[in-house]
């Protein structure tokens, strides 16, 4: 676009109500000049406002109702229990509590503190020595006074005989592996609580086990207690006799009187039977029992005997 | 003339935009402290759900050490018991996540029976009679057993 120069001046090569808006825009962007600071903010904010209330809108007030509910179920104080930060503190306190049930700590392992469901957990093996009626005393006061805790896995067996060649009477030996829930300490808002205190209830009367439960159990075996008459009469005679006898299995044998009897059984089915007994759904007879096995004769003259061994299965 | 008008304007526009700018400034401030203060309350309940979760599991987790505690500590009792009136003797008596099983002595061997079904009676499940055989002297050996399956766990997480 060219200018066009004459002797009366400049003469512009638009229509004059063209170039009247062009000079008014240049004069309103002048004129807000001043103000372009405020006009971008508020222009921002325009954009910014809507944006934010439909957000606000959309957005739901609070979980669902449902996980409400399930929140709102939960006391937390049902799930009283020392927190892991305690837990350092809490086995001294076990220690005191079998010393001071007169067992005899040979050992105590804490293992790592770990994680279920985001609930420190931590296992303990615990080697014991004493008397068994002690260590039933010591985990009934464990089971009262802190319910954290379950048995993973055990064994008790009798004290072996010392020097003397003689056992010491009633003493065993124990292995627990204990696995100990602890308070998560973020969970634990409040102070940690403090820990229990091992010792019998003024309400829980004598610990001792009664007069007529003084035998020791894992004692030398060899006393007989007066058995009463029900135990005296006691027979064992169920399903097991409706069984096939090839499904039957030698469980046990004894020698009562000079005869011997065995235990056969399939599963929880059992049946004691001594020579001379009908066995099993084929009514086989009992011809021979031995430390070995069983022999049946079968109701049929002809037919092999049948052997039950130890590894099950007749032959 | 133009430019007059242009600047006239430029300059109204101006003006009211400085007198618009702290009304709105008030209101974009509420809604932004509106949103944080519903993000904060959206976070804290989703804490609280998650809390409430995990004390269900613990709470799920401790009714199964219970059972277990009671059935361990009730099992005791019968043993002791039988100890005293059937003359039973024990020289092992193990469990593990699998199983329990015991390994004793009893003066008779008609009297297994009986301790089976007090055992029983006690739990956790049906014992079963593993072995019998007759002890040396007199009496018999026997070894009973019965399933004791762990109790299930709470599937692993983490705790923010």
């Amino acid at each position: 676009m060219k200018l066009r120069l004459s002797a009366k001046g400049v003469r512009w090569p638009w229509p004059p109500l063209f170039a009247g808006l062009v000079c008014s825009g240049v004069g309103f962007g002048l004129g807000g000049m001043a103000w372009q600071d405020d006009i971008d903010a508020l222009q921002h904010l325009q954009d910014e406002v809507p944006a934010l209330q439909s957000r606000l809108a959309a957005s739901p007030v609070s979980v669902s109702p449902n996980e409400r509910v399930a929140t709102s179920a939960q006391p937390r104080a049902a799930l009283f229990r020392p927190d892991a930060r305690q837990a350092a503190v809490f086995w001294p306190v076990l220690q005191q509590g079998l010393q001071g049930q007169g067992l005899q700590l040979q050992s105590m392992k804490p293992g790592p503190l770990e994680s279920a469901a985001g609930w420190p957990t931590q296992t303990v093996v615990l080697d014991v020595q004493g008397r068994w009626d002690d260590w039933r005393a010591f985990e009934q006061q464990l089971d009262r006074h802190a319910p954290w805790w379950t048995v993973m896995r055990w064994q008790v067996t009798p004290l072996a005989a010392g020097a003397n060649g003689r056992s010491d009477a009633g003493q065993v030996r124990m292995q627990w592996h204990f696995q100990w829930g602890w308070q998560p300490a973020s969970a634990a808002a409040s102070p940690a609580p403090a820990a229990p205190v091992f010792g019998p209830d003024v309400s829980d009367g004598p610990a001792a086990p009664a007069a007529d439960m003084a035998v020791s159990l894992f004692a030398e075996p060899g006393v007989e207690p007066t058995l009463p008459a029900a135990a005296q009469t006691a027979q064992t005679a169920g399903p097991a006799e409706r069984w096939p006898v090839q499904a039957l299995r030698l469980q046990g044998v004894w020698q009562q009187g000079g005869v011997w009897h065995a235990v056969l059984g399939r599963g929880l089915d059992q049946v004691a039977v001594a020579p001379g007994q009908a066995v099993g759904r084929e009514a086989y007879r009992v011809l021979r029992v031995s430390a070995d096995e069983v022999v049946l004769q079968p109701p049929h003259s002809g037919q092999a005997p049948l052997r039950l061994g130890w590894s099950g299965g007749g032959r | 003339m133009g430019l007059l008008l242009g600047l006239l304007a430029g300059v109204g526009r101006g003006l009211w935009s400085q007198a618009q700018l702290p009304s709105w400034q008030r209101q974009h401030q509420q809604l932004q402290a509106q949103q944080a203060q519903q993000t904060r309350a959206m976070a804290e309940d989703r804490a609280r759900v998650q809390e409430a979760q995990w004390q269900q599991k613990a709470q799920l987790r401790d009714g199964e050490w219970r059972l277990r505690r009671t059935q361990l500590l009730r099992l005791h009792e019968v043993l002791a018991q039988a100890g005293a009136d059937l003359g039973l003797r024990l020289q092992r008596w193990q469990g593990d996540e699998q199983r329990l099983q015991l390994q004793g002595w009893l003066p008779q061997a008609q009297i297994w029976p009986q301790l089976q079904a007090r055992l029983s009676a006690a739990g956790p499940q049906e014992w079963r009679l593993h072995s019998l055989q007759a002890a040396p002297d007199t009496g018999v050996q026997l070894v009973l057993e019965v399933a004791w399956p762990a109790a299930s766990v709470p599937s692993q997480g983490t705790r923010p």
